[in-house]
Formats: structure tokens, C-alpha cells, sequence
């Protein structure tokens, strides 16, 4: 009888907690955030330093983060920077070649070389 | 007499039925009744695609917003609040918060959401009745040094709770 009581109780017991679940005061409800970065809005800042040109520099500076890109066709490459500073040359290469200019591309610290040369190149914000 | 006798005998009889006939009937029902606390919390779809296609001039920020989901809650529940979980944390450089325009309780403006993995407040102060078709607005901010991110999406949830 006692055992009997006990289960009873513990019945109860149960009872009770799962109608404090029920009583449960949440719902929620979701939703997905998609983002991203794209930089597809560049505008080109500096006069391009054209083909046929074999020493030229230019200076540019942006209150805007600067990239520059070195060539003009499928395979240009581009370097993106934070810097707002940039300087853009084009020099002979002296060295070895002189008919083949070789073309750099310099921010204030890191000097960006490609060989062989890529006649133009762009700065865009 | 003999038939005098039968009368009454029948008679006496008859009583209780119409005594019957005339208490009439009754039962009676109990009936159980009971609100139970009710929350109930839906948005309208998911926010439009935050991208960030250039730079803002004259800022170290960038950053675009979208307005264009809503929600609306229901409660009979008194101080109740809207929290706000993110399942995975924003990738570096990157911010992502999120504004509840509510009329019944109190919004705490653009709170960031960028690494709340556990739920942080974004209204509060919500008492018993409805708020209806309120405006969400997110903001997804990046610094200058990230360059190009592919689209990534985050799954934002709200909770009315206590």
C-alpha cells in the first residue's frame, strides 16, 4: 500500500512538471541574413600609364583605399591595398633588355614588379 | 363501496406520477476553464542581400542596411522581451547588427549581433496585447581592409521570452 502511495506521488509529481512545460512562455522565430562584400563600383582615380610610354610615373593619392592593376586585357592582375597612396612607374629595364621595358607598380612601401611588362596601369579607388 | 375502494386505490396510485410530472428535471456540467500564458512571435521572410559594393567617401566604414522585413508578437504575458541569437559569429572585420522598431515596448536601438552566439536584448519592456507588422532593420558593416567576400549567410533568431 505504501509503494502504491509512493508511485501515485511521484505521478503527481510529474503531472505537475509537465505542465509547468506546457505553461512555457518562448517562441522564436528566424530568419537568414545573406551578405557580402563586392567591389564592382571602382573608378579609376589616375591617368593611366599607357603602352608606348616607357618612363613615365605618376603620384596618386585618395581619401579611399587604393588598388592597382597592371595590365588591361584577361590576364591583368590586380593589387588591392589599403594604403591611400600610390605611385605608378614604368621603366626601362636597363639591365638586360633595352627594347622591353619592364613595368612596376609601387605603393609607399611595397614595390609591385611585374616582368614581363604590362604596359598599363590603372588605379582605382 | 367496492368500487369506491378501487377508485381510491387507483388514485393513490396516480399520485406519485403526477407528483413526478410536476418537479421536472435537471442535470447539472462542470466546465474547466483556464488561459494558459500564450507567446507567439512570426517575422514576414527573410531581410533582402546585404552587399557592399564600394567605398562611402569621407568614411572608415562601410556599411548598407536593409528595412524590409517585419515582424509581429502577441503575449498575455506581462515584461516579457525580444532577444536576438546568431548562429555562427560574423567573419572578421565584419559587423552585423539589427534594430526592432516596436510600439509596445522599449527598442534598444542597432544592438550587435555579430558574435551572440547567447541571446542579447533588443527590446524590452513588452506588456500584454499585440504588436504588429514592425519593422527590422539590419546593418552589415565592414572595414576598409576586407577586401572582396563572397555572399555568406547567418541565421538570425528573435525569442519572445521572459
Amino acid at each position: 500500500m505504501k509503494i502504491l502511495g509512493k508511485i501515485v506521488l511521484m505521478l503527481m509529481l510529474l503531472a505537475l512538471c509537465l505542465g509547468g512545460l506546457s505553461a512555457q512562455t518562448t517562441c522564436s522565430a528566424s530568419q537568414t541574413v545573406t551578405f557580402g562584400v563586392l567591389r564592382v563600383a571602382s573608378q579609376s582615380v589616375a591617368a593611366n600609364l599607357s603602352e608606348g610610354v616607357p618612363d613615365a610615373e605618376a603620384a596618386v593619392s585618395s581619401s579611399m583605399p587604393l588598388k592597382v592593376t597592371v595590365g588591361s586585357d584577361a590576364s591583368a592582375e590586380e593589387f588591392r591595398s589599403i594604403a591611400r597612396t600610390a605611385v605608378v612607374k614604368k621603366i626601362r629595364n636597363q639591365q638586360k633588355n633595352f627594347s622591353r621595358p619592364f613595368t612596376t607598380a609601387s605603393e609607399t612601401q611595397d614595390l609591385l614588379r611585374v616582368n614581363p611588362a604590362k604596359s598599363v596601369i590603372t588605379v582605382t579607388e | 363501496m367496492k368500487a369506491k375502494l378501487l377508485t381510491l386505490l387507483l388514485a393513490s396510485l396516480l399520485l406519485p406520477i403526477l407528483a413526478l410530472a410536476q418537479a421536472g428535471s435537471s442535470v447539472v456540467q462542470n466546465l474547466t476553464v483556464e488561459v494558459k500564458p500564450i507567446t507567439k512571435i512570426a517575422v514576414s521572410g527573410n531581410p533582402g542581400a546585404l552587399y557592399i559594393t564600394d567605398y562611402q567617401t569621407g568614411s572608415d566604414v562601410l556599411s548598407v542596411s536593409d528595412s524590409k522585413s517585419r515582424y509581429s508578437m502577441l503575449t498575455n504575458v506581462e515584461n516579457m522581451k525580444i532577444v536576438a541569437s546568431i548562429n555562427n559569429e560574423m567573419p572578421a572585420g565584419t559587423k552585423l547588427m539589427v534594430r526592432l522598431e516596436s510600439s509596445k515596448g522599449l527598442s534598444n536601438g542597432f544592438v550587435d549581433v555579430s558574435s551572440a552566439r547567447a541571446p542579447v536584448e533588443v527590446v524590452t519592456g513588452l506588456g500584454k496585447g499585440s504588436d504588429l507588422n514592425q519593422t527590422i532593420t539590419y546593418t552589415f558593416a565592414a572595414n576598409p581592409s576586407v577586401g572582396s567576400m563572397n555572399a555568406d549567410t547567418r541565421v538570425v533568431t528573435l525569442t519572445l521570452t521572459n
